[in-house]
């Protein structure tokens, strides 16, 4: 009779359930492992091998099969190691275990007998929980993550033979006091450290508070990436929920710290000449990319018009649809992706307009800024000059308020918005609003209409631009606390233009 | 284009000195082409047609020797250009100027080309220049915004833009206004040819604009060849 033994293998954010079978026969001894794995579980055989003899248990006589059922199914990782070490084990008669059914697997063997954390722990144990697994067996090192989860006994081992004993009864499971967090809550970026840029921050909170996308444009080091980086601070905290997503795809990629629980909203920037595939997501097995990596949090791309065109392009769905699906051979994933946008580049070629060093042509410029496709530009409703900081004004300059007062300024704005378009679907800030929406709480009084009006005519804005003005205005007033839009809040709204003032003013045939 | 331009055109890709005076030592072209006698004269001619066609395709037309008098000024030329290749439309105008300078340059000089443009514009003036990066594209561009009638003299052929982020201006200049070049079309930007056609620009124009020239400026040599040609020059 075939032994079989629980375990789990990856499909996109979930796991699934696998059941490893042995079986041994009459024949030359080898292990001969079947399912469609990859070349890690191919491999396993040689590590099982090392380890089950250094724990000092008899190789099998015998020729023995292990099959990871379904079949049909590719898959990959080193999580198989522990499941098959046992199931032959129990096949072979060497350890005796009478409630087998009752565990699941997951581990990575090394050629001593320990075990090594794997990748994907938290989706697997959230599976394991969800098909009545009673209890899952699983390497120390990732018992932060597993633990996450409420509902299902976990246990984490160091070693093949502990885990052994263990299921054999010989053994009682102790929890290590050790295994708390001694890593001390990474510091936090706060926006006390900038010094100037009042107005910039203004429009830093503008985009927090209505989910508006943002982009600075400003000289090289005037504090583009030093304001961006601390936009994760101002956002409110994350919920349970909205945690437990972004610690799936980060249990995944592998990149889950010794906290467990990723608590912060993630901060990613990836560098311009990131490809496609590592923004989107792919590679054989369909990985998250960035994209999905910044879901939750903020996706910052610096020098923007130095990302090729067509990983700029590939951002539209993401950005849009608020997830991003990735077809592979090895399968069809769908990864979240809500992030909000922020992104920066230079004025001009050579970074310094409008200022006199700047030697550009304005054909240059608009070639330079045209490298960004409408389409993402679109999608952008903040558009921030920076304005360079002396170093000299730096220590005299007042310093900026604090993250927390910044934060409360947006939840405030938020839960403004959370109940205005409660009863609607899929719209959740005043950057989702339709036109229909517009119209109904974008109402101006006759002085701020002519400002808005005599403005847009001077600078040729298209109703497309007008309508994003109007949104900003809506930010400004919730964020203000104010029921109807004020003339402030469209100058406010106004301000936030800065590349199509700038573009409107150049000399160029359009 | 006529069987006659054809012969203009190979005339003037014929790796020859002193084909004016050969020109003007012959009648008509015609003779000219049938007294000539070198070896590989057939393949010249059929090179001369294939740029023939790429005319046509590109809607470039040509002036010869005989009909470029429509230009006020050419004929101070010496080396006048056999045959001019041109897109647009040739519009006689009372007074000419050329506004012409540095492609690197600073504010203060774009709103001084640009001032200085949008007066002559306003005088009836048409504004000549060549198309380069700087004050040659802020004194096409704004003649075009406000209406005017500018010419662009190119170092290359009319079908090709240089530089490349001028393709809309040049567009519009070919719908508004004349582009003009000796090379025909398919010629690349070579730098030599650049200097060359500033003796057009200065023939063309009645006066001549220097916009924030540096010492080594293309532009200094389109002034020189104005002085030469007795045209009045304004730096600024």
């Amino acid at each position: 009779m075939a032994t079989v033994v629980k375990s789990f293998a990856l499909q996109g954010v979930d796991a699934y359930r696998v059941d490893i079978e042995a079986k041994d026969l009459d024949g030359i001894p080898v292990i001969s492992i079947i399912g469609m794995g990859d070349q890690a579980i191919k491999e396993a055989a040689e590590r099982i091998t090392a380890a089950i003899d250094e724990c000092g248990y008899a190789y099998p006589k015998k020729k023995m099969i292990i099959s990871l059922a379904p079949g049909d199914k590719k898959k990959s990782g080193t999580q198989f190691d522990l499941p098959m070490a046992i199931a032959m084990l129990q096949q072979s008669g060497e350890i005796n275990c009478k409630n087998l059914s009752g565990y699941s697997f997951i581990g990575e063997l090394s050629l001593d007998g320990s075990l090594r954390g794997c990748k994907g722990v938290l989706p697997m144990v959230i599976a394991a929980k969800n098909s009545k697994i009673e209890s899952i067996i699983i390497p120390k090192e990732n018992l932060k993550e597993a633990e996450l989860v409420k509902g299902i006994c976990i246990y984490g081992f160091d070693s093949l033979k502990d885990v052994v004993l263990f299921i054999e009864g010989r053994l009682n499971y102790s929890k290590d006091a050790k295994s708390k967090s001694f890593i001390s809550e990474d510091e936090v970026l706060d926006f006390k450290d900038v010094v100037g840029q009042k107005e910039l921050i203004d429009a830093v909170v503008l985009a927090a508070a209505g989910g508006h996308n943002l982009l600075m444009l400003g000289e090289p080091g005037c504090g583009k990436t030093m304001i961006a980086s601390r936009i994760p601070g101002i956002l409110p905290e994350m919920t349970e929920e909205e945690s437990l997503e972004v610690t799936k795809i980060y249990s995944i990629t592998g990149k889950i710290n010794e906290s467990g629980l990723v608590k912060r909203r993630p901060f990613r920037a990836p560098h311009h000449n990131a490809s496609l595939n590592s923004l989107i997501g792919g590679g054989v097995n369909a990985m998250p990319g960035e994209v999905s990596l910044a879901h939750n949090g903020v996706m910052f791309l610096d020098e923007l018009a130095e990302f090729s065109k067509r990983t700029l392009d590939a951002l539209r769905q993401p950005i849009e649809d608020k997830h991003v699906t990735i077809a592979r051979v090895n399968g069809n994933h769908t990864y979240p992706s809500n992030f909000m946008f922020i992104a920066a580049m230079n004025p001009c070629p050579c970074g310094f307009y409008p200022s006199d060093k700047c030697k550009c042509s304005d054909y240059e410029i608009i070639k330079y800024r045209s490298k960004i496709s409408g389409p993402i530009l679109d999608r952008i409703d903040i558009q921030k000059k920076v304005m360079p900081v002396s170093f000299f004004d730096i220590t005299s300059a007042e310093t900026s308020q604090t993250s927390e007062t910044l934060r409360k300024k947006v939840i405030a704005a938020r839960n403004l918005q959370k109940l205005r378009y409660s009863g609607m679907d899929g719209i959740y800030c005043n950057a989702q609003m339709t036109t229909d929406l517009i119209k109904k709480y974008c109402v101006l009084d006759d002085k701020s209409l002519e400002l808005l009006k005599s403005t847009c005519e001077k600078y040729g804005y298209s109703a497309r631009v007008v309508h994003k003005l109007l949104r900003l205005a809506r930010t400004s007033a919730d964020i203000n606390g104010r029921e109807t839009i004020s003339y402030e809040d469209v100058e406010c709204a106004l301000f936030c233009r800065d590349l199509d003032k700038s573009n409107s003013e150049l000399v160029v045939i359009k | 284009m006529t069987d006659e331009e054809v012969f203009y055109v190979w005339l003037s890709q014929l790796k020859k000195r002193n084909k004016i005076k050969l020109l003007e030592s012959y009648s008509t072209i015609q003779e000219l082409y049938t007294d000539t006698q070198y070896d590989e004269k057939e393949n010249d001619f059929e090179a001369a047609y294939s740029i023939a066609r790429k005319c046509e395709k590109h809607d470039i037309r040509i002036l010869t020797y005989d009909t470029m008098d429509v230009l006020n000024g050419i004929n101070a030329i010496a080396d006048k250009p056999i045959v001019l290749y041109y897109k647009g439309n040739i519009i006689k105008k009372l007074n000419t100027a050329a506004v012409v300078g540095a492609r690197r340059c600073s504010r203060e000089g774009k709103m001084r080309t640009l001032l200085l443009t949008e007066q002559l514009i306003q005088m009836g003036t048409t504004v000549i220049s060549g198309m380069a990066k700087g004050i040659d594209s802020y004194a096409h561009t704004k003649a075009l915004m406000i209406g005017g009638y500018t010419i662009a003299v190119l170092g290359c052929g009319l079908d090709i833009c240089y530089p490349k982020e001028h393709d809309r201006l040049m567009k519009r200049i070919s719908e508004r206004g004349l582009l003009l070049s000796e090379y025909p079309p398919g010629t690349p930007a070579y730098s030599y040819n650049f200097p060359k056609r500033n003796r057009i620009i200065a023939a063309l124009a009645d006066e001549i604009h220097v916009v924030k020239a540096g010492k080594k400026s293309g532009s200094l040599i389109t002034a020189e060849y104005g002085e030469k040609y007795g045209k009045k020059v304004y730096f600024y």
